[in-house]
């Protein structure tokens, strides 16, 4: 049981990165909309997340470095800002849109509107980052959000036409550039800079040594994965049900219909509780992430192993971050479009946040006759020219398609 | 051993590995570092321009008691590898201003402050 | 120099040579480890446009290749070592080797 329990930390990191409210919605308009002409997408996205992941944990299980810690460090004060001010933006928008998300859960539940919700989570969420264990928020969050799986095995009931997998174009009345933007929209989040950033903050707070190389492994090569087969669930299942009937997606309702249509009313029940999962598991990271990063950019102490008392300024900027989240809700702004805005962001964040972990994973000082082997290396530098290919493509893009309407 | 590269922008920590701050910058006397400065006061300057300015008078501002970047002597250092050990605990060395401003204040007067996670 | 200066004060610092000619800048400062702490003795300037190299003017920075290529091209092409004997600090933007 401990075994399994150890890798709940790559779980939750890979729920926040691949199902998190904005993915469900977009995942689920990108099946209604292409089929599964998308799904190879995911595979190329779950591939990257592991590549990096795999890194930034083997370097903070051996030196102990958390990822921003390095970008400040290999980059010098300047550069390491614009990568905090990118991923800082991200990492919030992301924290309201979950925020957002769990109250639009509650209001598919409840029928109360999810703006009232919203501060009521907002509490919520601020008193698990304060009180709970980290070890505790993993666990529960991590393999609440497997309840997900209902959404897939949903559309292994329903009538999935699978061979359109492999056919990779857009339908009549869709066009190239929009299929493009969906793609890079859904290769960004799953690569989405919070991810390593909680990941290897995440090995620092369970204390992990050398000796856990293994364990980082493990949850990188099982919980990345797993997340990228709940992702493709909300495809398949919107492939099966909404692509012959042309219709578009673009609620967190709809997203979750397909499952009350396979298993009725308990089929929706526990996908509805999955997304609570998920989103919630999702707003721990961003909101965690969000101290780790501007806390390690200044080198303050930071972190649940430390008594509250001893990381102020840490709590502080968690603080902030939830409050900052929830007032940009309260201005009614579409929670699931403020996602798709932070593509602008990722532009400068992912290759930042990326380059460093690939320069210390080489280097010899730091992991000995730990650092990168070949394999590492030339899929690293492969997904380094996909990530700055994916940000100098996703701005014009996102221009021409209207942020793929 | 490269002033810049192995401890500039080097994570200090104390003794048991808590994290003090970053290597903002190091005072020198004639060739030799004898103090590592922290804190967004020594960080500013480091930038320099407009933005520079902007950090360095509001780390200034922060400071009530005008004590200037934490000076940690260089005789505290134990050694640099991926980090910057000290050989002493945290609590020895003075508080940041922010940070005891919060403790005293805001942060550390909600309930559960002294729980570790 | 004056008695209590600042590392960041050096860095960025132009160089030149007793003819007046551009060397480049200091990025970074050699020192020996002494009872007093580190003592500079060399500094690293480097031509062009680069400031950090992402730690490959160490000798263990390993690859991937093409990066590891790339920046030891440049350092090669670009950064040469002073002694700190030899640099005379007469402005406090400029020094010049003797």
């Amino acid at each position: 049981m401990r075994r399994l329990l150890a890798v709940t930390l790559g779980i939750l990191t890979a729920v926040g990165g691949f199902v998190d409210i904005g993915d469900i919605v977009s995942t689920s308009e990108a099946g209604a909309r292409f089929g599964l002409a998308h799904a190879w997408v995911l595979v190329v996205g779950v591939v990257g997340i592991c590549v990096y992941a795999e890194m930034a944990g083997r370097v903070s299980a051996v030196s102990t470095r958390p990822v921003f810690d390095l970008v400040r460090e290999r980059l010098g004060p300047r550069v390491a800002l614009v990568n905090l001010a990118g991923s800082y933006l991200i990492t919030v928008a992301t924290l309201g849109a979950e925020i957002g998300g769990v109250a639009l859960a509650l209001q598919l539940l409840s029928s109360a509107p999810y703006l009232l919700w919203t501060p009521l989570v907002a509490v919520l969420l601020w008193l698990a980052l304060w009180r709970v264990r980290f070890e505790t928020l993993e666990r529960v969050f991590g393999l609440a959000g497997l309840t997900l799986v209902v959404v897939l095995v949903s559309a292994l009931r329903l009538d999935t036409d699978w061979g359109s997998a492999t056919h990779v174009v857009p339908p009549p009345g869709e066009n190239w550039p929009t299929y493009w933007f969906l793609a890079i929209a859904l290769f960004a989040s799953a690569m989405t800079p919070y991810e390593v950033f909680f990941f290897s903050s995440g090995g620092v707070e369970e204390r992990w040594t050398p000796r856990d190389l293994t364990v980082s492994r493990v949850n990188v090569f099982l919980g990345f994965p797993l997340g990228g087969l709940l992702a493709f669930g909300f495809l398949a299942k919107s492939a099966a049900v909404f692509h012959p009937l042309g219709i578009r997606v673009d609620t967190l309702g709809q997203s979750v219909l397909p499952a009350g249509l396979a298993f009725g009313q308990w089929g929706l029940a526990l996908a509805i509780i999955g997304v609570f999962a998920a989103t919630f598991g999702a707003a721990m990271e961003t909101g965690l992430s969000a101290g780790y990063t501007v806390a390690q950019y200044f080198g303050w102490a930071w972190g649940k192993r430390l008594r509250p008392r001893q990381a102020t300024r840490f709590h502080l900027v968690v603080l902030l971050s939830i409050l900052l989240a929830v007032a940009a809700l309260l201005t009614t702004i579409d929670p699931v479009q403020l996602t798709e805005y932070m593509l602008i962001f990722s532009a400068v964040a992912l290759p930042l946040t990326y380059l460093p972990i690939l320069v210390v994973a080489n280097d010899r000082d730091y992991l000995g006759d730990k650092v990168n082997g070949r394999v590492a290396n030339v899929l690293g530098i492969g997904y380094l020219v996909v990530v700055l290919a994916a940000a100098v493509a996703a701005i014009p893009l996102m221009v021409m398609t209207g942020m793929g309407g | 051993m490269l002033l810049a590269f192995d401890l500039l922008d080097r994570q200090i920590v104390d003794r048991d590995g808590t994290p003090v701050g970053k290597v903002d910058d190091l005072e020198l006397t004639g060739a030799v570092v004898t103090a590592l400065l922290t804190g967004q006061q020594a960080l500013g300057r480091r930038f320099g321009g407009a933005l520079g300015r902007w950090i360095t008078s509001t780390a200034y501002r922060l400071d009530v008691d005008r004590l200037g970047p934490r000076r940690i002597p260089y005789d505290l250092v134990a050694r640099v590898d991926s980090a910057v050990h000290l050989s002493v605990r945290v609590e020895l060395l003075d508080p940041p201003p922010l940070e005891r401003w919060l403790d005293e204040h805001l942060v550390g007067r909600i309930p559960g402050a002294d729980d570790a996670g | 120099m004056p008695a209590d200066t600042r590392v960041s004060d050096l860095l960025g610092v132009r160089v030149v040579d007793s003819a007046g000619r551009r060397v480049g800048r200091i990025v970074d400062l050699h020192a020996d480890e002494t009872d007093d702490g580190p003592r500079i003795t060399a500094a690293v300037v480097v031509r062009g446009p680069w400031g950090r190299l992402l730690g490959y003017e160490r000798a263990q920075a390993g690859g991937p290749w093409l990066l590891e290529t790339a920046a030891r091209a440049i350092l090669r092409r670009d950064m040469t070592t002073v002694p700190w004997s030899r640099l005379r600090f007469d402005r406090p933007d400029r020094a010049t080797v003797v």
